[in-house]
């Protein structure tokens, strides 16, 4: 008997119900599953090329993430949230080395580790422009099929993660504020129901499409003036901004969560690929390969019970030299 | 000209004219062969999938929208030229609300709720401004069969400035009356978002989702045309599915008893040989945050361990005296 679980989630609240298991007659047949080994082997000419110039990332010991190798003398493109302790490096043909961290750039979450081998296969880099919604891509893995296939979901896009947690309608009497959400940065400023908000950062705002594209040039963590009119007053409320991660509720996690493993890391990013792929995070730090067998992306994060992202290739390419060059050295850890 | 032959001609040419109307609706609705197969076989058959999926994208995503009722959110279709939304019972909720409807390239509409059937979940409303809006047609899922390809459109997570609806490709696996399962992965946000066939039409609503990454449940399309007068007449009927409003007792165990502490939580005690201990955690740290989720009361902490799992690392910024500290803590299993 099944047990829907009826989640809505206030503000926003976001409806969907969890069942513990759908009540259909017979069990699902697996043959119509993008995991199923027919369908993943049909992409095996697609990532086996790349085979060579993956390596798995260990950190004291136990598998991290992947690396890809950028430089035929040694260096090695990794996903850099989970990088701790003794890193070392397994090539393709089993041989291990260990890893210096050489470089890091922290908002797309990329680090170069270097090891001492030598004329190693590199990986050439496509770009992402031409991935439109419902294309294929693959993930390599350390495997020689895909470690799992999928389509792209959204093309890649800038990323807007700054939320002060307002709702708000616009009316012909201006932008009124319906609620306010629990543990927002809206609530902390004080900003209430039925306040109409005139300005934000000096700009007027008429509507909600106004004021949703001044926040989206925002980041979390900036602050902001909001002027607001409250009966017959006005009045100025400043606000930090949060990212949603700060004001997830657990239902909403709890949702995500459901039926795989996430990324530790899922959010900051500036620009991704989004796609449907369920792509495990210790595959984080591969290439994502179209049809075609090209590189479109990275790897970076394991996002969401429905989205798997990707840094674009035209973004990961000019970072390499960048990294390489000393400049994005790793901060000096803190003793424990 | 002999009657005869004036009658053969006019013959010949009613045949040619039904031929040339034969050939083009079966143009129409052919589709590459690669849908027909269990399992497709080659790059040849997914790039046929590709390109025919890429397109229907462009045709059917303008017509997705999101839907902000009150304090919820939720997504929907645009089915006719009147402004008839489909979605969720759950999203729509009662009749006669106002209802925010966001298009795909973020024109704002209002509109209003409509009826509901709760027990199957399936929900409407209507767009009350004047305006041009596209739509898509709805199909008719009484032919539907399993294996049979399917694209689920959404905003899960709720509407994101910049993000449109995100696209997943998935086969149905299971059909019956009451509800479609298929393996586009779906969540919270994406309740009464399209699920479409690859021709373009409506085939199911978003409704909920099981543990499982491959079981996502839709409300068939049929029964939206059987009930149509009932939900466009504003009749909300049925017995809600059961839902879990609370999360089950989780798995996951840190083992400590914590206490409210201003806006943070203080350690009471730590249960000898449990995960906290063995970590290092100590009566009378004080937890600032877990990962990245601040946690205010007991209640917060038990949520929290609710959408981990047993052996999840994660950690804790506590502040111990005058130092903050982060200790890594691999969550337990609760003895049952």
């Amino acid at each position: 008997m099944p047990h829907p679980r009826f989640l809505g989630i206030v503000i926003i609240g976001i409806g969907l119900i969890t069942s513990s298991k759908p009540a259909y007659s017979q069990p699902p047949p697996s043959d119509y599953l993008r995991s199923h080994p027919k369908f993943v082997q049909i992409f095996r000419d697609v990532v086996q090329p790349y085979a060579p110039c993956i390596v798995r990332v260990q950190c004291d010991g136990a598998d991290t993430c992947l690396g890809t190798i950028v430089g035929a003398d040694g260096w090695i493109l990794a996903k850099a949230h989970d990088l701790t302790g003794k890193i070392t490096c397994r090539l393709n043909d089993g041989r291990q080395f260990e890893a210096k961290l050489v470089g890091v750039h922290e908002q797309h979450d990329l680090a170069l580790l270097k090891i001492a081998a030598h004329q190693l296969r590199v990986l050439q880099f496509w770009h992402s422009k031409n991935a439109k919604a419902g294309s294929w891509v693959a993930s390599v893995g350390s495997r020689p099929d895909a470690a799992t296939v999928g389509v792209v979901s959204v093309p890649t896009r800038k990323v807007h993660e700054a939320y002060l947690g307002v709702l708000a309608n616009s009316t012909p009497k201006g932008l009124i504020v319906l609620g306010v959400a629990q543990k927002s940065a809206a609530l902390q400023a004080g900003l209430r129901p039925k306040d109409i908000i005139l300005h934000l950062n000096s700009q007027p705002v008429a509507d909600a499409n106004q004021f949703q594209q001044i926040l989206a040039d925002l980041n979390p963590g900036d602050a902001i003036a909001l002027k607001i009119r409250r009966g017959a007053k006005q009045q100025e409320i400043r606000a930090t901004l949060q990212s949603r991660e700060q004001v997830g509720d657990f239902r909403t996690e709890f949702q995500n969560r459901l039926g795989s493993d996430l990324s530790n890391r899922r959010s900051g990013y500036a620009v991704i690929l989004q796609h449907d792929s369920a792509l495990k995070p210790s595959d984080c730090g591969g290439p994502l390969v179209d049809l075609q067998g090209r590189v479109i992306g990275i790897n970076i994060s394991r996002a969401g019970r429905v989205e798997s992202w990707a840094i674009p290739a035209e973004i990961v390419h000019p970072l390499i030299a960048e990294l390489k060059s000393g400049k994005l050295a790793p901060k000096e850890k803190k003793a424990e | 000209m002999q009657a005869t032959t004036r009658r053969r001609l006019k013959f010949t040419a009613a045949m040619l004219i039904f031929f040339a109307l034969v050939q083009s609706i079966s143009a129409q609705s052919a589709l590459p062969s690669a849908f027909f197969m269990k399992i497709p076989e080659t790059v040849q058959d997914l790039q046929a999938i590709e390109n025919h999926v890429q397109k229907l994208v462009e045709k059917v995503m303008p017509a997705t929208v999101c839907l902000r009722v009150g304090n919820h959110q939720g997504s929907g279709v645009i089915i006719n030229r009147e402004g008839h939304i489909l979605t969720a019972g759950h999203v729509s909720g009662a009749a006669e609300r106002d209802v925010t409807v966001i298009l795909s390239d973020g024109r704002r509409l209002r509109g209003r709720t409509l009826g509901a059937n709760n027990a199957i979940d399936s929900g409407m409303a209507v767009i009350t401004d004047k305006a041009d809006f596209p739509y898509v047609e709805m199909a008719k899922s009484a032919a539907l069969k399993k294996g049979q390809w399917c694209l689920a459109l959404g905003h899960p997570g709720g509407y994101k400035i910049g993000r449109p609806p995100v696209i997943r490709l998935g086969r149905l696996q299971g059909v019956s009356a009451k509800l479609l399962v298929s393996d586009c992965a779906l969540v919270g946000g994406d309740s009464g978002g399209p699920l479409i066939d690859m021709h373009g039409r409506v085939i199911g609503i978003h409704s909920r989702i099981s543990d499982k990454l491959s079981a996502n449940v839709h409300v068939p399309i049929d029964t939206y045309r059987e009930t149509w007068t009932r939900l466009a007449g504003g009749e909300v009927w049925g017995k809600p599915l059961p839902s879990l409003d609370r999360l089950k007792p989780g798995e996951a165990y840190v083992g400590v008893r914590v206490a409210p502490d201003k806006k943070t939580l203080r350690i009471e005690s730590v249960t000898p040989g449990g995960p906290a201990e063995k970590a290092g955690l100590r009566v009378n740290d004080v937890i600032l945050k877990i990962d990245n989720q601040t946690l205010a009361t007991p209640e917060d902490l038990g949520g929290f361990l609710k959408v981990r799992r047993p052996g999840a690392r994660i950690n804790v910024h506590v502040q111990r005296g005058a130092e903050i500290m982060s200790i890594a803590v691999v969550l337990g299993k609760r003895a049952s």
